[in-house]
């Protein structure tokens, strides 16, 4: 009945306040182009940056090449006499070793030619103990 | 069997430079400015002849020329030298770029005291020339007395007349059998056919009339050749 007053949960005097419950999408931050621009930009940058570093890298790595460059005389001056040093040892070795085989030539050389034939390392190392020829032949390697 | 020819341990002696990888790296472009002369002429002697027997003695000086060197650098900046070659050591690959205050330091005092100047990027790896005493080898290689050319043909020389015989031979190759019955037989894989005569020139497109009258009786498609070519060329 319309009169009765009964206590009935109604909305407040006035009404609710408005609310907004449109969708609400805004168009925000930068455009698309932009973006683009923006990552391109950081990776000519980034190219930019390593080019630099690659040319400074390069100068470097001449740096460290001069200086083999320069100590290369010493080194093959060394290295030649130690070889030569070595196969005169092996010489004198092998003259004690083969003196009763009858018919041997001491110091003969296995080719044809007289010009000089580098030695190989296993000639060189042949009278040593096996670990110095391996050291000699693999110590510095990295790989397999 | 020619003997090999090794110099004795006393020609071979010298005064060796006892002096670690660090130290040879710290001073190398220092090095490489100031020995530039006799390490030039090691290196050319070495390649041109081929034989460090020959050039044991400018060896020799490539030696004096180092120790001079070594010796000079002890006398005058030894504190900055050892610095700089203590943190090239400590350093894992030797890399010349982690020690720049130390190089610094030690370019300034040979600088000061020795008028060295370090050579700029690039000087070293320069092509010199280099100006020797030293006789060119001929014959570094020892090689035998090369045969002598040929007589240049005298004469006007023609193109032939029928052009080359052998034009067709790389078409096809040709097989030759013995057959009892039949003697010496000819065939060509190509054509898969039996040649009367080796020599005959084949030209693309010919075929017999009556290999296709035989496809055609039969009906069958049995490829280009026909059923007989692949029964190995026996007619």
């Amino acid at each position: 009945m319309a009169g009765s007053k009964v206590k009935q949960d109604m909305p407040p005097p006035g009404g609710y306040a408005s609310f907004d419950y449109k969708r609400n999408l805004p168009k925000r931050g930068l455009s698309g182009y932009s973006l683009f621009g923006i990552g391109i930009g950081v990776m000519v940058f980034g190219y930019w940056r390593l080019f630099k570093w690659n040319r400074e890298r390069r100068r470097l790595q001449i740096e460290e090449l001069e200086a083999r460059i320069a100590l290369m005389p010493l080194l093959q001056a060394e290295q030649d006499r130690r070889a030569l040093r070595m196969l005169r040892e092996n010489l004198e070795e092998e003259a004690i070793l083969m003196k009763d085989v009858p018919g041997w030539k001491v110091g003969e050389s296995v080719f044809h030619t007289d010009r000089w034939v580098p030695p190989m390392t296993e000639e060189l190392f042949n009278l040593r103990p096996r670990e110095e020829f391996l050291h000699k032949r693999f110590g510095f390697l990295w790989y397999v | 069997m020619p003997t090999l020819d090794v110099p004795s341990l006393q020609e071979l002696s010298v005064d060796e430079i006892n002096v670690s990888s660090a130290v040879l790296k710290a001073a190398a472009h220092h090095y490489g400015s100031q020995c530039d002369k006799p390490n030039k002429e090691f290196m050319l002697c070495r390649w041109e002849e081929k034989d460090p027997r020959k050039c044991l003695e400018e060896g020799r000086k490539v030696n004096e020329c180092a120790l001079n060197f070594f010796r000079q650098i002890k006398g005058n900046c030894a504190e900055s030298f050892t610095e700089y070659w203590t943190c090239l050591d400590y350093s894992n690959l030797g890399e010349l770029r982690r020690c720049r205050q130390q190089q610094q330091a030690f370019d300034s005092c040979v600088l000061d005291k020795l008028g060295w100047e370090r050579p700029e990027l690039g000087d070293l790896s320069k092509v010199t020339k280099v100006s020797t005493q030293r006789p060119l080898p001929d014959n570094p290689y020892h090689s035998r007395p090369r045969p002598e050319p040929n007589p240049v043909i005298e004469g006007k020389l023609e193109p032939s007349k029928y052009g080359s015989r052998l034009f067709f031979w790389n078409w096809a190759s040709l097989t030759v059998a013995e057959i009892p019955s039949q003697g010496v037989v000819w065939t060509c894989s190509l054509h898969r056919k039996r040649l009367t005569d080796p020599l005959l020139t084949w030209t693309v497109g010919q075929r017999e009339e009556g290999r296709r009258d035989a496809k055609r009786k039969r009906g069958v498609d049995r490829g280009k050749y026909g059923g007989e070519g692949h029964r190995g060329g026996g007619e």
